[in-house]
């Protein structure tokens, strides 16, 4: 395929709808990351950590919108990425014992899962498989490399892991530089976090974004456009990967461990439920989700050490009753509902 | 002699036993309009389905602008020029009229994009108060002038339209017929149709598919005094 | 298990989680108060641990709460935190860190799992604080910030394996799950048993969820050794023991592994007869014994009242950190390592102290065979055994 940039050039004139949905999710990105970045002049270094790791998890999340909010696939084994991404990181840095193996490990934990994505994309995809079909392969593939992680004693520690993993870094000539303190790793998670959001905000609301909404609408009729579909997903779902790799590598060297957990199923439904909760294909919705699910999964579980399970299901099901969209989206809807009262009531005043 | 843009020959199509297109032959020259009448059942939606590149046929060559196309991906064929419209509206429901055809036009790749040609387009198709409606939202004949706009901005030569009128009011049927005549000449057209009425208002050269076979062809009027398609007609309808 | 869920206590949990989620987030902890010591308390009380758990968490709380009744460790109450590790390497790190950097905790205590103290370890000690383990385990940690009450392979073994020789006999056939724990025990055992003048006369290892033992065990019929020596751990432990007996093998079982705790997730007369080496047995005769049983049922019910050694472990565990923080006066973790092994406390396995070259605990050494009830028979009460970590001196 020749490359298009027209697609990501051309801009059609936005429309009033679109107009209200962008201001909507800019002043939230904007508020977000302000909040955020402001973070660190209150917080102690243990809340620092974990909102770092809870941003990390929003990665991922954003990673499985790209690919399901955007691309119209749901992957319900993301974690199988993130945690292949996490033990490239882990394998690399600790076995190589070389200057800027820290920083060949977040290199691999990019292209790593990259070309497993690219694999198993390029035969599911180009095969036709879409939908529930698509959903139950990928359902497969995190359970196999879980039991990978779990049965590879020799290189993956088996079900405890591996620990140790060192700070990202590297040697020049007698001088180590390594980012081990709580504040340089949280905002170099934040920039990696917020402008991971930019960059794909920026590709979908354009053209690009139309295209990706037009091939889940009807993938046929974007065929016989003459749209090379499969690649189109192809590519999405590739970089769904390298992203939540990104992640995975970034929560490896972070916090210093790495276990199967990092790709379990569990996670994979976890990965789901926050872009579920936060509003599918919003991009920001999915972080929102991330921090308020994670958040209250660790109050909960501090509190009542035996119900939380139960507990966290219980607020999960509630949450889908009342916001069925996603958190984002009831937020939009209410927003414009209350800009229309307060037209219409302006105009029946001017009257 | 030149080339022609479109020629099959003896094109077969088999599902099992089932021979549902045996020799089927057309030719088609630049800029031409050509209807294929025919009771349903004649095998008109397999021929599309085979000159588009959705079935690859059994037997026989697909030749367009003098190569052998059949057996291509599908997106290879709409980058050929070959563009269809599908019987059942075929669109892009959560996009708007001029998302929908912002998207067709990016899939050309021998003119730069621009608003004005996509203006152009739903001036042709008649859609001027519905630019930001949601496809979905749109009453069914104009979801089908919306997908004849599909196809023409991507510039094709050759223009596949499956029942462009199927399920319309007899309004649409004659808007949709002046539509059609008023792109004659600039794309080669192929219509395949099972109402006379429709085609007689293109009154363009016709063929006769029935069981999977050039029945009859000639111009409308030759056809239509034909005692041989009256049968075919009449007997079933 | 037997905690049930009252709908009052959910709802009073769903409104606390909202409320707290959306009040504390970043608020820095008020500072404790001075006059108490803050344990953080770990337990794998969800995924596979959940049924041990209530093992360490019982005697836990039971220390506690006798520490306070006679006024607290050096005159500062005890409190304490408990969190779950949901049985994962992950878990573990995030409550830990949680622990440490959010409720700034004095001491870590709890833990079953070899991977839950490796991964509890890898925040704790750059953290410095200290960390009281109470499970028996293959004996290589040898750290300043841990302190380990559980037996390592040379107490279960040492004394152990010359009774056996003596009482049973020469030759040793040895089953256990492919990890550390059972390869380390086997080397002692090895050792142990040519000292003896006995031999082993086959080893075999089997990986965790292994279903079918029919091939090793027609070996040891073929072999016929005097015991069979089990260090199948998990769930495959019911597995090998069913399959033994209804192969209706001659060799004695003997086991450091198998304990009261047994008895509850597998039929007791395929337990009948096993001969087994734990720090501690709660049949056994003693009056701190007698006096510690009683408690325990009258505080948990005689329906929870099965007391394990690790159980028995904990216990000493936190009794022994309280006594420490006594003696130093402080909480500071240097003065409290040091102290601890300078002072002894009268468990009911019997006087225990810790070793300071590599604080361990000495356990004792008891030789007990079950019975019907699933309880043991002690045949012999070997008395205090140093823990032996080579090359560690602390």
């Amino acid at each position: 395929m020749k490359w298009n940039p027209i697609i990501f050039r051309f801009k059609l004139p936005p429309t009033l709808k679109q107009l209200v949905d962008e201001r909507i999710w800019l002043v939230a990105f904007i508020g977000l990351a302000g909040l955020l970045l402001a973070y660190p002049l209150w917080a102690d270094g243990y809340s620092l950590n974990l909102v770092r790791d809870m941003l990390i998890f929003g990665i991922v999340a954003l990673s499985l919108d790209w690919l399901w909010g955007k691309g119209g696939m749901l992957s319900f084994g993301h974690a199988a990425f993130f945690g292949i991404g996490a033990y490239s990181m882990a394998i690399t840095s600790i076995n190589l014992d070389w200057g800027f193996s820290s920083l060949l490990g977040l290199f691999a934990s990019v292209a790593i899962p990259g070309i497993i994505a690219l694999l198993i994309g390029y035969f599911l995809i180009f095969a036709g498989v879409r939908g529930a079909y698509f959903v139950i392969v990928t359902l497969a593939i995190g359970i196999v490399s879980q039991q990978a992680a779990i049965s590879w004693v020799s290189v993956t520690g088996g079900d405890s892991g591996l620990l140790g993993i060192p700070p990202l870094g590297f040697t020049l000539g007698d001088h180590r530089f390594q980012l081990d303190n709580s504040l340089s790793l949280y905002y170099v998670v934040l920039t990696v976090a917020l402008l991971s959001l930019l960059f794909l905000w920026q590709l979908s609301r354009g053209l690009y974004g139309n295209l990706l909404k037009g091939i889940e609408n009807n993938e046929k009729r974007a065929q016989s456009l003459g749209h090379n579909t499969s690649l189109h997903l192809l590519i999405v779902m590739i970089s769904s990967a390298m992203l939540a790799g990104l992640a995975g590598g970034l929560y490896a060297s972070c916090t210093g461990f790495v276990a199967p957990d990092l790709l379990s199923l569990m996670l994979s439904t976890e990965i789901f439920v926050w872009v579920a909760v936060g509003g599918r294909g919003t991009l920001l919705g999915p972080f929102i989700g991330a921090f308020i699910i994670m958040r209250l999964q660790q109050v909960v579980s501090s509190i009542s050490t035996g119900l939380w399970p139960l507990v966290i299901g219980a607020i999960f099901i509630i949450i889908v009753f009342v916001f069925p969209d996603g958190i984002l989206p009831f937020i939009r809807k209410f927003v414009v509902r209350f800009k229309l009262l307060f037209e219409k009531s302006g105009v029946k005043h001017g009257r | 002699m030149a080339a022609k843009l479109l020629e099959t020959s003896n094109i077969k199509k088999y599902f099992g036993g089932l021979k549902v297109l045996q020799d089927v032959n057309i030719s088609l020259d630049y800029g031409e309009l050509l209807c294929i009448l025919g009771p349903n059942g004649a095998g008109k939606t397999t021929f599309f389905n085979v000159i588009s590149g959705t079935f690859k046929p059994t037997g026989g060559k697909v030749v367009f602008e003098g190569k052998n196309i059949a057996g291509l991906p599908i997106h290879k064929y709409a980058r050929m020029g070959i563009m269809r419209k599908f019987q059942v509206p075929s669109i892009f429901d959560d996009l708007s009229v001029r998302e929908n055809l912002a998207v067709a036009m990016i899939a050309n790749r021998n003119s730069a994009p621009s608003n004005d040609r996509i203006m152009e387009v739903i001036d042709i198709i008649g859609l001027k108060t519905f630019i930001d409606t949601e496809a979905g939202n749109l009453a069914h004949g104009q979801k089908q002038w919306l997908e004849i706009g599909l196809a023409i901005i991507t510039d094709p030569k050759l223009l596949l339209l499956d029942e462009p009128t199927a399920g319309m009011t007899a309004d649409e049927t004659a808007k949709t017929a002046s539509l059609i005549n008023s792109l004659r000449g600039q794309y080669a057209i192929i219509v395949i149709e099972h109402d006379m009425h429709f085609v007689r208002a293109l009154n363009s050269y016709t063929i006769i598919l029935h069981k999977g076979t050039n029945f009859r062809e000639g111009s409308f009027s030759q056809i239509e005094s034909d005692p041989e398609v009256k049968e075919i007609y009449m007997g079933r309808k | 298990m037997s905690k049930k869920i009252n709908r009052r206590e959910a709802l009073k949990t769903i409104g606390a989680a909202v409320a707290i989620s959306a009040t504390s987030f970043g608020v820095p902890t008020l500072l404790k108060a001075a006059d108490t010591i803050k344990i953080g308390f770990m337990a794998p009380l969800t995924g596979f641990g959940a049924l041990a758990a209530p093992y360490i968490q019982r005697p836990f709380e039971l220390a506690v709460e006798q520490i306070n009744a006679q006024g607290g460790a050096g005159g500062r109450k005890l409190e304490f935190v408990t969190e779950d590790t949901q049985s994962s390497t992950k878990g573990t790190i995030e409550k830990t860190r949680m622990l440490i950097g959010r409720n700034k905790v004095d001491v870590l205590m709890g833990l079953i799992y070899s991977m839950e103290r490796k991964a509890a370890l890898t925040v704790s000690i750059p953290n410095n604080k200290l960390l009281v383990y109470p499970t028996f385990y293959e004996g290589d940690e040898c750290n300043r910030n841990l302190i380990c009450t559980g037996q390592i392979p040379n107490q279960s073994i040492d004394k152990f394996v010359p009774w056996l020789m003596q009482n049973v006999g020469k030759t040793v056939y040895i089953l256990g799950s492919d990890y550390l724990w059972p390869r380390t025990c086997t080397e002692h055992i090895e050792k142990a048993v040519k000292a003896s003048g006995g031999k082993i006369v086959g080893v075999e290892y089997f990986p965790f969820g292994t279903y079918d033992f029919a091939p090793a065990l027609l070996k040891v019929k073929d072999v016929n050794p005097d015991m069979v020596w089990t260090m199948v751990v998990g769930s495959d432990t019911s597995t090998v023991i069913k399959q033994y007996r209804s192969f209706n093998l001659k060799p004695q079982l003997v086991s450091n592994a198998v304990d009261e705790m047994w008895a509850t997730f597998m039929p007791k007369e395929d337990l009948t007869g096993i001969i087994s080496d734990q720090s501690y047995f709660m049949t056994r005769n003693s009056s701190a014994n007698s006096v510690f049983v009683k408690a325990y049922q009258d505080k948990f019910g005689v329906e929870n009242g099965l007391i394990p050694a690790l159980a028995e472990a904990m216990y000493c565990g936190t009794w022994l950190y309280a006594k420490a923080v006594a003696k130093a006066g402080s909480t500071d973790n240097e003065k409290v390592v040091k102290a601890i092994s300078q002072i002894q406390f009268d468990a009911p396995q019997g006087p225990v102290s810790i070793m300071a070259c590599n604080n361990h605990m000495r356990t004792n050494s008891l030789i007990g065979k079950t019975r019907e009830d699933g309880l043991f028979d002690i045949l012999a009460d070997q008395g205090m055994t140093d823990p032996n970590i080579p090359n560690c001196s602390l």
